[in-house]
């Protein structure tokens, strides 16, 4: 495959699966310029490892695996020397402000999972983002590199937070 | 509400999310073009960097030594150095070799741990690098000053003849000193925490000398783990 074809393969599968980008972007930062940042930071690694992709798997599920190993290394300040050193564009790859306001009006629900979700540590904030993407906990393990029980263990626990959370929403709003 | 409940009420937004969103693909192609932003790939440039210099060091103090053979006072001071700048050398290329194993497509678990090791194994060989240099600076400088400007450090500081025994003491008083020196930036580092926050550099120099970073990188990479192995 010529570079040009492999380029143009890579933009149609990133441009059929860009929620990704903005899911795992979201969960990850709380502040427009830091998703935005982070948005790119993960598109220059699918953009690196594409060659390596191999296409008997679903790309959904590679590119989760790169979009989170990007956000968390660079949450734990694994690339955050580089990141201040090298100021990236203003341009959004992605328009998060059409995306916002989309999930905004999926009610006081998303509000409350957004509230657990910043409260959660980074591993669990995957898993979560796979299980509300529908992934099996068997398909989550996998991306992780953990054990499905494992998995199915850790999903029970932040069913259990949301549910406290949701209850302290309700007792608030009362 | 419960989760399956507000993961069916997403399920239903995704089409619209897939639909609305825009992807700057013109952007896309652009960044294809400058994948040098990409992070690790300056961190390896930087290590790179270092091994580059390191190599040359290596050379340079090869040379010293064998120019300084029968010369005791040079010889030994620079095969101190040389073994310093040895032992660097070989922690720049596990780091590269580290960075070139890194695949992000790897289960996430697996990359973080490396990444955690990595991040540990830089973080402990800048402590290392600062506390060796604030005790060790003089066989260095004794090194750098006869091999660039041929002047001998220890004839003009005493050390050869009848004041040999005032040298000694300076000698061991300097290493007291880079001890105590160490001790200060310690004392600073906690102290002017606050203040550094204005600078990431400062801020990381900071969290280095007060061993911040260590613990942190020490206790994301215990995370990793438990999180790897908790099935209760």
């Amino acid at each position: 495959m010529t570079d040009a074809v492999v380029d143009e393969r890579f933009v149609t599968l990133l441009e059929r699966h860009k929620r990704i980008l903005y899911k795992v972007a979201s969960a990850y930062c709380a502040n427009a310029e830091d998703r935005r940042d982070l948005a790119q930071e993960i598109v220059v690694q699918l953009w690196r490892s594409f060659p390596r992709y191999d296409e008997r798997f679903k790309f959904s599920t590679w590119m989760y695996r790169i979009a989170m190993n990007v956000a968390i290394s660079s949450l734990r300040g694994s690339s955050r020397g580089a990141r201040q050193t090298v100021p990236l564009d203003d341009v959004e790859l992605i328009d998060f402000a059409a995306a916002d306001r989309l999930m905004g009006e999926a009610g006081d629900g998303v509000r409350v999972l957004q509230r657990l979700v910043a409260k959660l540590d980074e591993l669990s904030r995957a898993l979560l983002v796979l299980y509300i993407e529908g992934y099996s906990h068997a398909e989550s393990a996998e991306i992780l590199g953990i054990t499905a029980t494992n998995a199915a263990t850790r999903i029970n626990r932040v069913k259990n937070k949301l549910k406290e959370e949701m209850e302290g929403d309700a007792h608030g709003s009362r | 509400m419960d989760l399956d409940e507000l993961k069916a009420r997403l399920a239903a937004h995704d089409e619209k999310l897939d639909r609305l969103v825009r992807l700057d693909a013109a952007r896309v192609r652009a960044m294809q073009l400058d994948k040098t932003h990409a992070s690790l790939r300056w961190l390896g440039r930087g290590v790179a960097f270092e091994l580059l210099m390191t190599i040359v060091a290596v050379v340079w103090l090869g040379d010293f030594v064998f120019t300084h053979l029968r010369e005791p006072r040079f010889l030994v001071p620079a095969l101190l150095v040389d073994c310093g700048a040895i032992a660097y050398l070989g922690n720049c290329i596990r780091q590269l070799a580290a960075l070139a194993r890194l695949d992000y497509s790897q289960p996430v678990v697996t990359v973080q741990k490396e990444l955690g090791k990595l991040r540990i194994l830089r973080i402990r060989t800048t402590r290392w690098t600062m506390m060796v240099s604030l005790v060790c600076w003089f066989p260095v400088l004794v090194v750098l000053v006869e091999g660039f400007f041929g002047v001998d450090l220890w004839r003009i500081l005493g050390a050869v003849g009848a004041q040999h025994e005032t040298f000694v003491l300076w000698l061991v008083l300097n290493v007291l000193f880079g001890v105590a020196a160490a001790g200060v930036l310690l004392w600073l580092a906690r102290r002017y925490e606050a203040r550094a926050e204005r600078s990431p550099r400062l801020q990381r120099l900071m969290d280095e000398f007060a061993g911040r970073s260590l613990t942190n990188a020490l206790r994301s990479l215990q995370a990793v783990r438990e999180f790897e192995t908790e099935t209760r």
